[in-house]
């Protein structure tokens, strides 16, 4: 209808209990996106600690406007781990390496002990035995008949390289004349190349 | 705290009654909350303006007012200008300063001193449609002594609205259900006739739009004043209109029937003169095929529907349709007797919104 007013000069006011509590009304919204994205982020923390309680020894609060500096650090600590590894790869595969290379030594001392051990026709006289890493393990000795019935010139060069054979090693007469009365000195090679 | 509804203080003064309505408007659920009224004593039927603000006064110490209500007063109709103006379509500004230069010239009053408010409605020139405006004036130093008074001598707060007593009525009638078209789609008039106290107002309606207002020189206080002259009591004849439903009785059991039906018959004639007066401006051979009917309505349903038995009776307009007027469906019935001043503190709801009045369903 006609919607007259003869007097519009009158402000509207506000009771001060009203105008607290209006104030409160719209701080309310804010109050709650805060308390709730907190709750996530507690949350969200929790979580990480529980799956990896190591990391939360190093996790701690970072400000919005320290988000440059704490990149940084991010990648600085990143680039430290990095290194960790590298070292840790490198002494693992320098560990693997010493374990083949005592266990090719050992391998082929012991295929030689056993090998002698059990000849009893032969008696073994160990000249020189130098092991050179990463070049070769030599073992230079003479073979001389304990029993001249029994013995045969060529078994133990033959059981030796039968044993050995799987170490690649190489065995050589040098001479068959020695001081040693039906002896011959032989010179065996394990190659311990890139060991 | 006035947060989460608003609270619609509404205060009707008049030489006859002070009332107080206390609305409440919780979204768009609105309910009385209190009501208080004070009429003058035993023997009288009228209070000087002193009476009144003390009457006031006392109502507020009971339904105290709270500095967060929104505050409706209604000015009295006989400080009050009104007129209707048509005018070429202009900027706020300028009409508002075209209205005051001519009611300035019209009514013989420096514009400074006039303060005044104007809603657009619809002029007529012949029976088409043109720009037009409500303008409702009121003299600058007596508006501020009038609220000034009302807050010194009162105790009421500063009103937030002061709305010129003849709209009240506006406020509280069902258009829609009265039966009344849209602008656009009315093709002939009606004729709202409202009977108040101090005056009585006729509105020409076209659609449900209200295009002219007209003062008719009849009012209630004429009944009362004919009733003392019959020799009842005037107070109890005041207090008889107030209600409605007492009217009858008082008129059987204290003879006043005729003095009665004497007013409403006068109400009819005054009507008929002014509606005629302002069919004769519309220049047309039969005015008349124009008017679709006439509503009447007054303080209360009870004298409404005395006033439209009476037009009826006495056939005024050549014996012309006599229409019920409709308040609005969801006041309910037993607020009838506060319709004036629900129709204001509606004025006020209005402003903060649409809603409607709950308390029919609650009981």
């Amino acid at each position: 209808m006609v919607g007259v007013n003869l007097y519009k000069r009158k402000k509207g006011k506000l009771k001060i209990t009203t105008f607290l509590l209006l104030c409160i009304i719209l701080v309310l919204p804010v109050a709650a996106f805060r308390i709730t994205l907190y709750s996530i982020r507690e949350m969200e923390v929790n979580s990480i600690r529980a799956e990896s309680p190591n990391a939360s020894r190093y996790m701690s609060a970072t400000q919005i406007s320290d988000l440059r500096s704490a990149s940084q650090q991010l990648d600085q600590q990143s680039s430290i781990m990095n290194q960790q590894i590298r070292t840790l790869q490198t002494a693992s595969r320098d560990l693997e390496r010493d374990a083949l290379y005592q266990a090719r030594i050992q391998g082929a001392l012991e295929g030689f002990l056993d090998v002698v051990r059990s000849h009893t026709e032969s008696r073994v006289y160990i000249n020189a035995l130098s092991i050179a890493r990463g070049k070769e393990l030599r073992i230079d000795f003479f073979e001389t008949a304990s029993d001249i019935e029994q013995y045969k010139p060529d078994s133990l060069e033959n059981a030796l390289k039968q044993r050995l054979q799987r170490f690649d090693v190489r065995i050589a007469r040098t001479s068959s004349e020695s001081l040693f009365y039906q002896g011959k000195y032989i010179q065996l090679n394990l190659p311990l190349t890139g060991m | 705290m006035q947060i989460f509804y608003r609270r619609i203080y509404t205060v009707e003064l008049n030489p006859n009654f002070v009332r107080v309505v206390l609305l409440r408007k919780r979204g768009k659920r609105l309910s009385m909350i209190k009501s208080l009224q004070k009429t003058p004593e035993k023997g009288q039927s009228s209070f000087s303006m002193n009476q009144q603000l003390n009457a006031l006064r006392a109502i507020i110490q009971v339904i105290p007012v709270d500095v967060e209500d929104l505050v409706v007063v209604n000015y009295p109709f006989d400080q009050t200008l009104y007129e209707h103006y048509t005018m070429p379509k202009l900027s706020k500004d300028q009409i508002k300063g075209a209205i005051q230069y001519k009611l300035s010239e019209d009514f013989s009053i420096p514009s400074q001193n006039i303060v005044l408010d104007f809603g657009e409605g619809f002029g007529t020139s012949g029976t088409s449609l043109s720009t037009g405006y409500f303008v409702f004036a009121a003299k600058k130093a007596q508006l501020e002594l009038f609220i000034q008074s009302l807050v010194t001598q009162g105790g009421l707060s500063e009103p937030d609205i002061v709305m010129p007593d003849l709209l009240k009525y506006l406020e509280i009638l069902d258009f829609q259900k009265m039966g009344l078209e849209e602008l656009n789609q009315a093709t002939k008039l009606h004729f709202l006739v409202c009977v108040d106290f101090e005056y009585s107002i006729l509105f020409v309606l076209r659609g449900k739009e209200v295009i002219r207002f007209m003062d008719i020189p009849i009012s209630l206080n004429r009944l009362i004043v004919d009733s003392e002259k019959s020799g009842l009591d005037p107070s109890s004849v005041l207090e008889a209109i107030l209600k409605g439903s007492e009217t009858g009785s008082l008129g059987y059991t204290q003879g006043a029937l005729s003095v009665f039906e004497n007013f409403y018959k006068l109400v009819g004639f005054e009507s008929e003169k002014v509606t005629r007066q302002y069919l004769n401006t519309l220049n047309e051979s039969d005015p008349l095929f124009n008017v679709s009917g006439v509503f009447f309505c007054s303080i209360n349903q009870r004298i409404s529907l005395d006033l439209e038995a009476n037009a009826r009776d006495i056939r005024i307009l050549d014996g012309i349709s006599i229409k019920r007027t409709v308040i609005r469906q969801d006041i309910p019935d037993d607020l009838d007797v506060y319709r004036t001043t629900l129709g204001m503190g509606l004025r006020g709801v209005n402003t903060l919104g649409r809603s409607e009045f709950i308390q029919k369903k609650k009981r």
